[in-house]
């Protein structure tokens, strides 16, 4: 094994060229790799904790109410949500009563033609939770004790109003009978909450949501945070145990079809992106490969005559150019990481269109997330794609008769 | 006692549509010991000979017994085995592996002819060979003649029952031809090894004492010659 070592490595140093060419290949194979990895995976980050941010890692909601959730169907609620909060509350965990209802929107009197979406909470939710206090472009946060006259609108939304700290804009619901709704409120902030559908939003009390839908004592759904997405399923499986939770729906945020939907498409990117970077550059390490297995033919047919096996050839060729890809991996993940980490301290603004259609709470501005997980994930595949690149030549190497390689070196 | 015998050998190529006849029912004993040099005019069927004596390839019909074992029928991982562990192969090109030091390159026959590392036995062989102060060069650092002494000793390294050498002064001036040759028949009268030779150059005819002549295919001399 260590002379079949000594020797592939040597071979790798050989045509120096050639190899740095093959290096070069593999090389920016792994920086794309690593870059497209980290961008992966910091769009899914950013879109699970703006998720997190907005809808709780973890929700309780009524069961029916997933069904046809996109219609917000506002007589599936939890009519009674004091006591969900304190079975949550006692599990140690943050929980807050949402309702989110449509609405149309207009200033002073006459009846809107805008179209958006009302959320009611409480302040600790809009202060902790969304941090909206701290992400004001115009006006103030709301006033402590007058909260149910006033509102919070999403910088889009309060731009397609035309409207400014100090209108009175009127929202039109129903109840959750179905009766026109109506209620008032003084324009107090606009937010730039750093997510195109967030910015799209209008925000209020819960009470004023609980006096528009006619739910009083209740809520659509109770988010949960619990501060680490990657805790919602055991948290979520751990609430369903409790005796309050019971006739509803504790959902891990993974859980939601939506989001799973997407985490599978993410997951299918992922592979694409991964498989596609991986089988380019092995092709070009398969052409050197392949270049260095017909010099060597000969060579092959020596040390086959002197009883090499089949594997041990295709050992030697895998090892050389492992030894070839780790000499452009290694730089490759080095650079990949220093682009994905400047991604992840600056992302890049892709402003309010790119989510514009898109009913999920995706940033305007894309972060990169580097990891080590994606790091290692990017030079294991730079090894393999010069492991992959090189099979193939090594079989037809490994397949090569002493007889017919002597016959071709005379 | 006889280290090879073939009965009727004949090896059938297929060229196109065509088929060529490069053997045509060859039969030959050769005996332990000897020193033996199959002679012809290009084409006249002594590689093709060769390939088949050293198990790098099959004959096409007839037999042949190499040390007492059948070869015919013999899976290549089989022939692979026998031809590791009783052929030396000295080639024309001398063909080291250039990547490798005369030294390294003599060790790794020994461990591919399934014989335990032994670096005091590669390097004894190179002292044979009269190579003691060249065992760390690589081939490119090596002369032609010096080249092929290191192939002689990589094929003696091991001990095999059988060297075969395919045209070993081809690419070699005559002074260094001759050194070569005079260090085979050294090594031959000293182990007893038996070795075949294929060649039209007449310094090898004048050093071996048995010259086989073929002409296309067909064996048409076989003559001892005493020294």
């Amino acid at each position: 094994m260590g002379d079949l070592l000594r020797m592939a490595l040597r071979n790798a140093a050989r045509n120096t060229r050639r190899s740095a060419l093959t290096a070069l290949t593999i090389l920016l194979g792994t920086t794309l790799l690593i870059i497209g990895l980290s961008w992966l995976d910091g769009l899914l980050g950013g879109l699970i904790d703006n998720i997190a941010a907005t809808a709780g890692e973890v929700r309780v909601i009524k069961p029916e109410y997933e069904a046809r959730e996109e219609l917000f169907p506002l007589y599936e609620n939890i009519a009674e949500v004091a006591p969900v909060v304190k079975a949550i509350e006692d599990a140690g965990f943050a929980a807050h009563p949402l309702i989110r209802v449509g609405v149309t929107i207009s200033r002073g009197e006459e009846i809107g033609e805008h179209f958006g979406l009302l959320l009611g909470a409480d302040r600790a939710y809009y202060e902790r939770v969304m941090d909206l206090d701290a992400h004001l472009v115009d006006g103030a946060f709301f006033t402590p004790g007058e909260e149910s006259s006033q509102v919070l609108l999403g910088k889009t939304l309060a731009s397609d109003l035309g409207a400014s700290v100090g209108d009175e804009l009127l929202f039109l619901g129903q109840t959750q009978d179905g009766s026109i709704s109506p209620i008032k409120g003084v324009l107090v902030g606009v937010v730039d909450a750093g997510d195109a559908l967030s910015n799209r939003q209008a925000y209020a009390s819960l009470e004023r949501l609980q006096y528009l839908t006619d739910i009083p004592d209740g809520a659509i759904e109770v988010a949960v945070h619990i501060g680490d997405p990657d805790r919602a399923r055991e948290v979520a499986a751990t609430l369903r145990e409790s005796p309050a939770l019971k006739p509803y729906l504790v959902q891990a945020w993974s859980e939601r079809p939506m989001f799973a939907m997407l985490s599978d498409m993410t997951g299918l990117v992922y592979g694409v992106l991964a498989g596609s970077i991986v089988f380019i550059t092995a092709l070009g390490v398969l052409n050197t490969m392949l270049m260095s297995v017909l010099e060597r033919t000969a060579e092959v047919g020596v040390l086959r005559a002197l009883g090499m096996g089949r594997l041990s050839v295709v050992f030697l060729f895998v090892v050389e150019a492992l030894g070839i890809g780790a000499l452009g991996a290694v730089p490759g993940v080095a650079l990949g990481a220093l682009v994905a980490y400047y991604l992840e301290l600056n992302g890049v603004e892709m402003g309010e269109k790119i989510s514009a259609d898109v009913s999920l709470p995706m940033s305007t501005t894309f972060h990169a997330d580097l990891s080590v997980e994606v790091a290692l994930v990017s030079l294991a595949l730079g090894l393999c794609m010069a492991a992959l690149g090189a099979l193939l030549p090594s079989i037809r190497a490994a397949g090569i008769q002493p007889v017919d390689a002597m016959r071709s070196h005379r | 006692m006889s280290i090879l015998s073939l009965q009727n050998v004949v090896k059938r190529y297929p060229m196109g549509q065509n088929e060529v006849l490069a053997l045509k029912g060859v039969s030959l004993t050769v005996e332990s010991g000897e020193l033996l040099a199959f002679a012809g005019p290009s084409g006249s069927g002594k590689t093709t000979l060769l390939n088949i004596v050293g198990c790098l390839d099959q004959a096409s019909e007839g037999e042949v017994i190499l040390d007492g074992q059948r070869v015919q029928g013999l899976s290549a991982a089989a022939l692979g085995l026998l031809r590791a562990e009783k052929v030396g192969f000295v080639f024309q090109s001398f063909n080291l592996i250039p990547v490798l030091s005369a030294l390294e390159n003599v060790e790794l026959a020994l461990r591919l002819g399934g014989q335990p590392p032994d670096r005091a036995r590669a390097e004894q062989a190179l002292v044979d060979v009269g190579l003691a102060d060249q065992l760390h060069r690589r081939p490119n650092q090596l002369s032609g003649g010096q080249q092929q002494r290191v192939a002689i000793a990589r094929a003696l390294v091991k001990a095999p029952k059988l060297v075969i050498a395919d045209e070993p002064t081809a690419n070699l001036d005559s002074v260094n031809g001759a050194a070569v040759l005079d260090l085979m028949r050294k090594l031959n009268e000293e182990r007893g090894a038996t070795f075949l030779f294929s060649t039209h150059d007449n310094l090898v005819l004048s050093r071996v004492n048995r010259v086989v002549r073929l002409r296309d295919g067909e064996i048409v001399a076989d003559e001892r010659v005493s020294r």
